[in-house]
Order: C-alpha cells, then structure tokens, then sequence
C-alpha cells in the first residue's frame, strides 16, 4: 500500500511538473556522409547514446553527402546508416556543406523544409541553421530578424563553416567571421556548431559564444589539430559526434568516439540575454 | 624616373594587380584588419565606383562599332565572334566537368568567371607580342563577345538579394530622361552621368541586377564627336567631344576605383583553395584556349578565312593570352556568389590565372609568333630566357609591357606615336602631325593651330615605350580671322556633304584642312578615289588661295 501510494506520488509530481523543466536532449554530427564503415559505426554509437539518453532530433552540420548524390545515394550515405535512430522517430535538421548538392534541401529525411536556411524551436531553445556556402544579403538579413524576435532563453546557430578553428586544412574562415560574428554576439547567441573541419575541437568561449567544431561524422583528417591558445578541448584521432542536453540555464554535452569513448565533456552556462 | 614609373603603371592598369597584391599581402598577414576593411569598401567601391570602369569600356565599345571601328565591320567581327563562342563553350565544359567531377555542383553558377577574359590583361600581352597586327583586334573583339555573354549571365543577383518593385519604371525614366538630354544635344556627360545615372542605379538596385551596370545603359545616349559641325571648332579652352571628355576627366579616377576594386576582391586566404580554384584554372588556362582554337578551326573548315598574316600559331598566342580573368572574373565571381568560401576559392582562382601571361610569351617563342619570329636565334633565346624570369619573379602583368619594350622596332614605335596623337583631346581636324622614327629617334613635323599643342604633343610622344629622344619639328599656325574663316566654311562644306556623313560621325574625322595664309591642304585618308576628288573640288569652292590635296585613298581590308 505505501508502495502505491508512492507511485501515485510520483506520478501526480511528474504530471504537475512544468514542461520547461524536461532537459532537451539532441545530437550532433557533421561532414558524416561518406556511406563508410566508419559512418555507421558512429550511427551505432549514437543509438546506443540514445539508449541511454533519449534525444529526438540530430543536427547535421553540412557534407551530409559526400560524391554522387542520386536517390539510391540517399539510401547508402544517410538512411541505412542512421537506420536505427530513423525507425525511432529521430528527425534530422540538416545545414548544407559545399559537398552538398543545393537541392538537398528538398530531401524530407533533412526536413529543411526546402530551404537553404531555416529555423525551428524546441522547449526553451531556438535553432537557427544557415548556409554559409552563400552567405548573401537576404539570408543575413533574415538571420537578423529572425534571432532578434526570438524569445527562448537560449540561441543556437549551426553552420558548415567554422567562423574559430584551428583545424589545419582550413582553420577559421575570417571573411565569414566578419559579417557573422557581430550579429550572432548582438543577439545573445549562446552556442554555434560547424563542421568541414574533420576534426573535434571546443574553443575557448569567443566574446561570450561557445563554439564547436565537429566536422569528423564519418571523414577524418588525422592529426589535423592545431592545439592553440584558443582551443579548450579537441580530438584528432578518430571519428566522433556530440551529444548535447539543455536544462534551465545550463548546457551539458559529451563528444563521444567511435569507440564509445568520452573524449570530451563539460557544462556551459547560459549567457544572460543581452 | 618617378613620373615616367607612375605613367607607365597608369597606361597599362597595373593599379588593378598592384591593389591585388596589396590585399593577397594584408589578408594573409592580418586577416580581421583586412576583411574589416575590405568589406567596409566593397559597397562604394563594387557596386558604385565600378559603374565608372564599365561605362568606360562601353564607350570604347560603342565608338569601335562607329565607322572605321575594329567593331565597325561584320567581316571583322565574324571569326572572333566564333572563337569567343568557342571560349565560353570551352571553359564551361571543363569548369562544370571539374566540379561536377568533384560532386561541388554547388559552384557550378561560377563558370562565367572562368570564361571572363581580362581586356587590359589581353591587351596588353597580345600588343606585346604581335605589335600592328591583326591579332589584336581579333583578341579585343573575342574578348568584348565573352565578357558580354557573361556579364548578361551574370548581371540578374535575384536569388539573394530582395527585389522591390519599381524597377522597371525607374529605367524607363533614365532612359527616357537620357534620350530627351541627347536631343537637346547636350554636349557634356555630366547630366547623363548626374541625372539619368542615379535614377539608372536605383532602378537595377531595386530590380535586383548589379547596379554596377548603372551607365552602361546610357551611354550609347552620349552625344558622338562628329554629330554637329560645331564640334569641329578648335577650343583651345577645354575640349567638348562628350565621350573624349568623359575618358578625360574620369580615366585616373576609373584608375583608382581599379586599385581599390583589386584592394577588395582580391584579398584572399591562401588556404581558401578549394575545388573551385581548381576547376577555374584548369577552364581558363586550358578549356578556354582549346575552346578557342577548336571553334576557329570549325568556322575555318566551313568556309570563314583567318584574317591577312594571322597564322595559327598566332591563334593559339592569342588564345592564350586570353586565359588572365582578373578585373572581369572577380567581377562575375561577386555577381554569381556573395561572401563566403565559395566566393574565396574562386577569387584564389581568378588571381592565379595570371599565370597565363608567361604562358603566352612562353608559347610565342616556342612557336616564334609575333616578336619571336625571324633570326637572331641566340639572342632572342637569352632575351626570352631573362623574359620569363623576369615574368615569374615579377608578375605577369608587369612582364608583358616589360618584354614589349625591349623589342620594340622603329615601325612599331611609329604606330604607337601616331596612336598617341590621335587620342590626344585637343588634335583636331585642322591639325596635321607627320611621325618619324630613326633607331628609337622621334621627329614630329606637321602643323598645329595652337603652340600649346606643340609641348603636348612632344610630351606625349617622349612618354611612348621605346622612344629614346623626340625631336619636336612642329610648328604653330599664324593667327587670321581669314584662315578661320576658310576652316570652318571648309569643315561646315565637306563634313555636311552627305559623301562624308561616314567620316563625320568618327571620333577622329579622318580628313584634316590645314589652313595657312590662305593656303590649304587637304590630308588624311578617304574611302574612294570619287572622295578624294570632291573633297578638292569642294576645297577648292572657297575662298583658298591654293589647294594641296594630299589625301590618301585607303581600301578597307
């Protein structure tokens, strides 16, 4: 009977919690489209991370598609690898990398909605996904507005090109930084994910932004890491994605390796809205 | 030395690759600072100073389509026509082969970057390398064909930038407003430019189309030198050829808009290489000329002939040399993409494609075409040898005229003068110039009807790659409401005889009346026999002492 009675407890307690108490879980991956082994090893992975921690979407950050890219192409590079977390109801939000064909963003499983740049919510978050391939007057001009009528307590942008790397190939592109950078800081953005560096790396928070770096979703470049003043955690030696959960003012993510390995791991706090 | 240094940058648009290379400098040395300022000057610079540099190019386009024009002719423009078909062709098959190779066909909007030829580049190399020759001509209409195919491909920025209604009516203003200011005859470009220029601007801006092409619209509405017998009058205050004037008053300033429009664009990451630097190069440097050779060889088989003294090995030089994209290929590049990596990695393309010039002067001496042909083999092998060095520790650009001036031969430096004196602004039809040159030694002799065109005149000459010394033998005609008189009741004559409307509505009417003391002579160059004879007769109608008909009867080729 006390047993019981716990349970309803906890089950009245569970109904009158607030929504936006639920930590928002999701991941995140980019330059993953290879169709290789190594892609679907870190499919495997990201099942088993949602085993344990459930999250309904994944962000891709661009080179979701790697050489040819014909409908059977969308079969071998995307939905047999993420097979498992598509049967589960996952939902993929996708930003477009300069490997992606411009019409990717008419593919369903991207849910880009058939465009270049876009946004969506969830719980107390606003995801914004540019295409920084063409960084043209109209997009930046909807990136502002779109960031400035935003109400969620947190801002997060994804993009292919990182605007902070020190990745070797690439490294930061600066033009870019130049254009983006003032407004995602005048807009209180918190977190910024990018890719086409195949590498993992977290820098050091920029004028209050904490940026990502996860371009090695199924590509790699070994060794490619420029560890510098501005690098505060990175991985170069194999293949690995993020995970990421949201709760009040605190984020808490885990870069996770092909081989289940924690490589990296922290907690930022929320900027305060500016 | 400092003057003659700045002079020959100016002359040959070396501002254009000296700003590039400031910027390639900066942006790899401190790229926040640079991409700050950059993008700071990219608005005034690309969307409003560059109106000036293309206005300028449209004008010499249109006047070259005046009678006696390179462009005049359909003959002329035929076969350069074909190749410059066979370039776009060319270069787009092998720059969207390349990257749809590479599975990037999101850089595929870039192709007319890689088929944009670079006039001044062009010019340059192929005056260098066939001085008074056909090829050159045929290299400024091929170039001219492409740049228009692509700059119409290129001119809609539709897809990123908003479109505001408007447009339309706007232009129909400019245009209509440019049409009123042309009947009315108004003689200088400043209403067109300040009026009709805005409204121009505004419309394109609002249309979403590159407002950079603001005047290019309007200036076929620029009054034409010859249209009115008034223009003939000698104006020792200032001159009133609208077009003459417009390249006057804004060639520096246009010189500057082309550094800082270099200083702009150019500025790029090294490390911002990417399948679409690739993918350009390999169009400009290798679609593009085999484009070229392939379409004339086609236009050849079906009946078309290659111009007097223009040899195939002339074509694949000239081919070559059209490979430098530079001014025109950062243009479309930020026509066909905005700021981004895909931008940078075909502005790193654009740059590396003045590789070409060494390429050309390399195939020239391998195929002795232009300058490298003839004997003196070890000599020419050790100038070619220094040539190249110079070109690749230099630039190319810097090569070509470099290379020009050292083997410059009497005749050409004779070409060169004659040139000078023809553009100079104030040499009108009652002036007469004979050019000499002996061992690099230039004699003026002729008549003038100012002495302040004497200096000038000198001055220009002394300024003209390969001239060693200038003796000045030109004298000043006397002063007399008589011989006035006689010019321009002459000038009014001849000029208003529907015989000579061709020649009239020349920028540099080709019959001079040269009056003194009563005396005159007639010189210059006329179509027929039948002109030379009238033009006599009608000279001779006056109240002329004598009559001298020196005209010379040139056939068109």
């Amino acid at each position: 009977m006390r047993h019981l009675t716990c349970l309803v407890l906890v089950l009245l307690l569970a109904a009158v919690a607030p929504a936006g108490q639920e930590p928002l879980r999701f991941a995140v991956v980019g330059d993953a489209g290879t169709g290789g082994r190594p892609q679907f090893e870190i499919a495997q992975q990201m099942a088993a991370a949602r085993a344990a921690s459930p999250f309904d979407f994944v962000l891709l950050l661009g080179d979701n598609m790697y050489g040819r890219q014909e409908p059977q192409d969308f079969v071998d590079k995307f939905e047999r690898p993420y097979a498992a977390l598509l049967g589960g109801g996952v939902r993929f939000f996708a930003a477009l990398g300069n490997h992606d064909k411009p019409d990717n963003r008419l593919y369903a499983g991207f849910n880009m909605k058939g465009e270049r740049y876009y946004t969506f919510a969830r719980g107390p978050v606003r995801f914004v996904i540019l295409d920084t391939n063409q960084l043209d007057p109209k997009q930046l001009g909807w990136a502002d507005d779109t960031l400035a009528r935003a109400t969620e307590r947190w801002k997060v942008v994804s993009f292919h090109h990182p605007l902070y790397s020190n990745g070797g190939r690439h490294g930061s592109n600066v033009e870019l930084r130049v254009v983006l950078e003032p407004l995602l800081v005048r807009h209180g953005v918190n977190v910024v994910f990018s890719g086409h560096e195949h590498i993992y790396e977290r820098l050091v928070p920029q004028k209050g932004i904490t940026y990502f770096v996860a371009g090695s979703g199924g590509q790699l470049r070994k060794g490619d890491l420029r560890r510098s003043a501005t690098t505060a955690a990175g991985f170069d030696e194999d293949r690995s994605f993020l995970l990421v959960e949201i709760a009040g003012d605190e984020m808490s993510f885990r870069a996770i390796a092909r081989t289940g390995r924690t490589v990296d791991a922290g907690v930022i706090g929320r900027r305060p809205s500016t | 030395m400092t003057t003659r240094l700045w002079r020959f940058i100016v002359d040959h648009f070396l501002l254009l690759p000296i700003g590039g290379a400031v910027a390639l400098a900066w942006a790899n040395l401190a790229p926040e600072s640079y991409f700050t300022t950059a993008r700071t000057l990219a608005f005034p610079v690309n969307e409003i100073g560059m109106a000036l540099f293309l206005a300028l190019i449209t004008q010499e386009i249109v006047e070259e389509t005046l009678p006696h024009g390179a462009l005049h002719s359909w003959r002329k423009w035929t076969l350069p026509l074909v190749a410059a078909a066979g370039a776009a062709a060319g270069s787009a098959l092998v720059y969207v082969g390349w990257v749809a190779w590479s599975h990037e066909l999101v850089l595929v909007e870039g192709w007319p970057v890689a088929a944009a030829v670079d006039l001044a580049f062009t010019y340059f190399i192929v005056k260098a390398i066939f001085p008074r020759h056909p090829a050159l001509p045929f290299a400024i209409v091929l170039a001219v064909a492409v740049d228009v195919l692509a700059t119409a491909h290129v001119a809609s920025r539709q897809s990123f930038v908003d479109v505001r209604p408007g447009g339309a009516l706007l232009m129909a203003a400019a245009l209509g407003l440019a049409a009123l200011l042309r009947h009315w005859k108004a003689r200088t470009f400043w209403p067109y430019l300040l009026l009709c220029g805005p409204l121009s601007w505004w419309a394109l801006h609002l249309d979403g189309f590159h407002p950079a092409l603001a005047l290019v619209p309007l200036v076929p509405f620029f009054p034409h030198k010859p249209r009115s017998l008034e223009l003939f009058v000698d104006r020792p205050h200032g001159p009133h050829d609208t077009p003459a004037m417009f390249e006057h008053v804004w060639l520096h300033p246009i010189q500057a808009v082309l550094f800082l429009f270099g200083f702009v664009n150019a500025g790029v990451l090294l490390s911002g290489y990417g399948t679409g630097t690739w993918a350009l190069l390999a169009a400009a440097l290798v679609g593009k000329p085999l484009g070229i050779v392939a379409a004339t060889s086609l236009a050849v088989a079906a009946g078309l002939h290659l111009p007097a003294r223009f040899h195939w090995r002339d074509l694949v030089v000239v081919a070559l040399a059209t490979s430098g994209v530079f001014t025109f290929g950062l243009f479309f590049a930020t026509g066909a993409y905005p700021i981004g990596p895909l931008l940078a990695e075909l502005k790193l393309g654009a740059v590396l494609t003045g590789i070409g010039a060494p390429l050309a002067f390399a195939a020239a001496w391998l195929l002795r075409a232009g300058r490298f042909s003839g004997g003196r083999t070890m000599t020419r092998t050790r100038h070619a040898v220094a040539r190249g060095a110079a070109a690749l520790l230099l630039c190319a650009a810097l090569a070509a005229p470099a290379a020009a001036q050292q083997v410059l031969t009497d005749e050409d430096i004779a070409a060169d003068v004659a040139q000078h004196v023809q553009r100079y602004v104030f040499f009108t039809i009652f002036d007469d110039v004979d050019v000499q040159v002996d061992h690099g030694v230039v004699t003026l002799a002729g008549r003038v009807t100012m002495p302040y065109k004497v200096e000038a005149l000198g001055e220009l000459a002394a300024r003209v790659d390969g001239v060693e010394a200038v003796q000045n033998e030109i004298r000043t005609l006397p002063v007399s409401q008589f011989d006035d008189d006689l010019r321009y009741g002459i000038a009014r004559r001849l000029y208003g005889d529907p015989l000579f409307w061709h020649a009239a509505i020349q920028v540099n009417p080709p019959i001079h009346i040269v009056v003194e003391r009563g005396a005159v002579t007639l010189t210059g160059v006329v179509l027929s026999e039948v002109e030379r004879r009238v033009a006599e007769t009608i000279a001779r109608s006056s109240l002329a002492f004598s009559v001298t008909n020196k005209l010379r009867v040139e056939i068109e080729d």
